[in-house]
């Protein structure tokens, strides 16, 4: 008993435990997410370069970049279109590929972890050895092309070409994520349910279609809510490949928010545009939730 | 006893000179241009303590966003004592108050503004005072491929040269019957405005007026524009990438192309590179309306959180003077900012040189208002959009300055 009192861990409210082990955690978000995050809210009503104090303007940086902002409705229009590319094929070929991997093949291991390097490697490492396969002069893509007497392209300093290619890289860069939750999903249904299939007659095709497909249907769901999201976010490819250009043709809102900001000197109107990203990607994830809900019923 | 004295006195000793020593400790930065600049700097900062025993120097070279970093150590009260500002972006600088005028430092040290190079000085100007003393400098001139001129029989470029000479002498210098890789072309031209803003001026326009209102679509700036962009459509002028470049100076070093309006930054790269290649640089062609270039300028600069004041003038008095001047212009990397230096005798076997010292007189700074970099981006794409887009010139620039009023609300 007496043991049991000088025990300070004894003494302690029992939920209050946990709540010490997650504490680090709490305070980084509350002091390096949720306080930043508002600051920058209250910035996004203001005119603000950083150096002299922030002038309150309430909504006129909204106003500004909703009304008459070209560069504004052509970076919106360049982060959906790059979502968009992005999204389905990173869907289509992440699935193949998890169903490649899913296979019980000798070395099976050895592709699921070449296919997942491109994602724990830098954007800014990969960025640099695309921008080398996309060189118009030496770069490798447009030697292969070349061998069969196609090309040269400028990937990358063609405005009708450069998102193209960032969407390619990117969806090389972020298939192995994918793959690893959708082997996780495919590894999560019953073999039993295949071999009744299979009694039945269906076809490899019809089991994938009537099967494998609708049992995935969240793990789907969840790979295009956060594509969304990080496919709106983009900004370290270009940051690195483009700068936003040639002609704007690659500047998305991540990329709009960082020029105003740190080359324009509009934390102001670099806040504003965060904010309605943010509302963007809020309505659009809220949208899937109603529309998946609606399909699962 | 006696040993007691003699222990007392010896701490006392002790005591009192750590106490005189006690340095005044300061941060001075600048972007890192390299490991010789680098290593440059460190030699002037060494020669500096070495006669200010009473301050100590901590060099904290920025290698990457170097502006970023700044603006973000400025608003944390955080910045050196003494830091690089570059002209483009000194005007926002100085309109918010974030630097700390030189004038009553200058005067009380008995430091002469007129010393330096009014172009260059004036770069760092706001308002009647200064804020910066301009470290070096470069201005652009017309380099040439002798050996280029030499195969098609062309004389070489002089300082008087015109606009229509120019064009003349690159039309000349265009073959393009061969291979693609054999195509030699007379000028390579670079989408960087300041690149070619001087024909601006050199035809009597502007960028901003003296009030801040754009010039852009004035005509003596269209008619530039036009000029120099119809080099490229006539095809006696290229892009670095349509010769497989990717800067100019390298197309130019290449053999690719015949001339290249550079800056003198391009000298030492040239020097080391290409170290075969037979090359000079005169003075920019003439325009209609006569001379024009542009001057690019670093000052050194003192944040007005600094603690130190005194400290950092001294650093800066030092790092511009003349002793110092003659130190790194020696080195071969950079230009003196004090007009007298011009004449120094290291430059009498560097026309080269002498031709960008020469273009400093009738120079304006690469400084465009407080929306600078809104300015030279949105010309840039104007620049852009004729090249590659294919749109009509005077069309660009109506575009580019629709678009920046809004900006400049």
């Amino acid at each position: 008993m007496s043991v049991r009192s000088t025990d300070p861990y004894r003494r302690l409210n029992p939920t209050a435990i946990p709540y010490l082990f997650i504490l680090p955690v709490i305070l980084f978000t509350v002091f390096f997410k949720f306080i930043p995050i508002g600051v920058s809210l209250l910035l996004s009503f203001t005119e603000y370069d950083m150096l002299s104090s922030p002038r309150w303007v309430g909504i006129a940086n909204y106003a500004y970049l909703l009304s008459d902002n070209d560069l504004f409705w052509t970076s919106l229009k360049n982060t959906a279109q790059y979502s968009l590319e992005v999204l389905p094929a990173n869907i289509a070929i992440s699935l193949l590929l998890a169903i490649l991997v899913n296979q019980e093949l000798k070395g099976v291991a050895f592709f699921r972890t070449v296919f997942y390097l491109p994602v724990v490697t830098s954007i800014i490492a990969v960025s640099m050895i695309w921008m080398w396969i996309y060189n118009y002069q030496v770069g490798l893509l447009n030697s292969i092309l070349g061998l069969f007497g196609l090309g040269p392209f400028d990937w990358l300093r063609n405005p009708k070409l450069a998102l193209h290619s960032l969407a390619i890289m990117r969806v090389w860069k972020g298939v192995g994520w994918n793959m690893v939750i959708y082997l996780a999903g495919l590894q999560g249904i019953p073999r039993y349910i295949y071999e009744a299939a299979t009694i039945d007659g269906a076809s490899a095709w019809t089991q994938f279609r009537r099967l494998t497909w609708p049992l995935l249907r969240p793990v789907t769901y969840y790979i295009i809510v956060m594509g969304l999201i990080s496919t709106f976010q983009s900004f370290g490819e270009i940051y690195a490949m483009t700068q936003g250009g040639p002609l704007d043709s690659t500047t998305t809102l991540g990329y709009l928010v960082y020029q105003q900001a740190f080359q324009y000197w509009e934390m102001g109107k670099a806040s504003a545009t965060a904010f309605i990203l943010f509302g963007v990607i809020f309505a659009l994830s809220i949208a899937q939730n109603k529309f998946v809900s609606a399909e699962m019923n | 006893m006696k040993r007691t004295a003699l222990l007392t006195i010896l701490i006392v000793a002790l005591f009192t000179t750590a106490v005189a020593a006690a340095p005044v400790s300061i941060r001075v930065s600048g972007w890192s241009a390299g490991p010789e600049i680098e290593a440059l700097m460190r030699e002037q900062l060494d020669a500096f303590e070495a006669q200010n025993p009473d301050i100590k120097v901590r060099y904290e070279p920025i290698p990457v966003d170097y502006l970023t970093k700044i603006q973000v150590m400025l608003a944390a009260g955080n910045a050196p004592d003494v830091f690089f500002v570059d002209a483009v972006y000194a005007p926002q600088f100085m309109a918010t108050g974030a630097l700390l005028p030189l004038d009553d430092f200058m005067k009380k040290t008995g430091t002469d503004p007129d010393i330096y190079a009014p172009a260059l000085l004036d770069a760092f100007r706001y308002e009647g005072k200064i804020y910066g003393i301009p470290k070096d400098f470069n201005t652009m001139v017309l380099y040439y491929n002798k050996a280029l001129f030499d195969r098609f029989g062309v004389e070489y470029p002089t300082k008087d040269w015109t606009w229509s000479d120019l064009e003349e002498a690159a039309s000349k210098l265009t073959k393009t019957d061969g291979r693609a890789v054999d195509n030699v072309y007379g000028l390579v031209l670079g989408k960087w405005p300041p690149r070619w803003l001087s024909l601006v001026y050199q035809n009597g326009g502007r960028v901003i007026n003296d009030d801040g209102s754009l010039a852009i679509t004035d005509p003596e700036f269209m008619e530039a524009f036009r000029f120099y962009t119809d080099l490229y459509k006539k095809g006696i002028a290229v892009m670095p990438s349509d010769v497989g470049a990717t800067r100019e100076r390298d197309a130019f070093g290449q053999g690719r192309v015949a001339m290249a309006m550079e800056g003198g930054w391009a000298i030492p790269t040239l020097f080391s590179n290409y170290p075969d290649l037979d090359w000079s640089a005169v003075e920019l062609p003439m325009g209609p309306k006569g001379r024009g270039n542009i001057s690019f300028t670093v000052s050194y600069s003192i944040p007005k959180t600094t603690k130190h004041p005194e400290a950092a003038w001294k650093l800066i008095e030092y790092l511009s003077g003349k002793e110092n001047q003659i130190r790194i212009l020696t080195s071969g990397h950079v230009l003196p900012s004090m007009t007298e230096l011009f004449e120094h005798p290291h430059f009498a076997d560097a026309p080269e040189s002498r031709a960008v010292m020469a273009g400093v007189p009738y120079s304006r700074p690469n400084q465009y208002g407080r929306y600078s970099q809104q300015v030279i981006d949105e010309i840039e794409k104007a620049f852009d959009a004729v090249i590659v887009g294919k749109i009509d010139p005077e069309e660009a620039l109506k575009k580019a300055e629709s678009n920046l009023k809004k900006a400049m609300k």
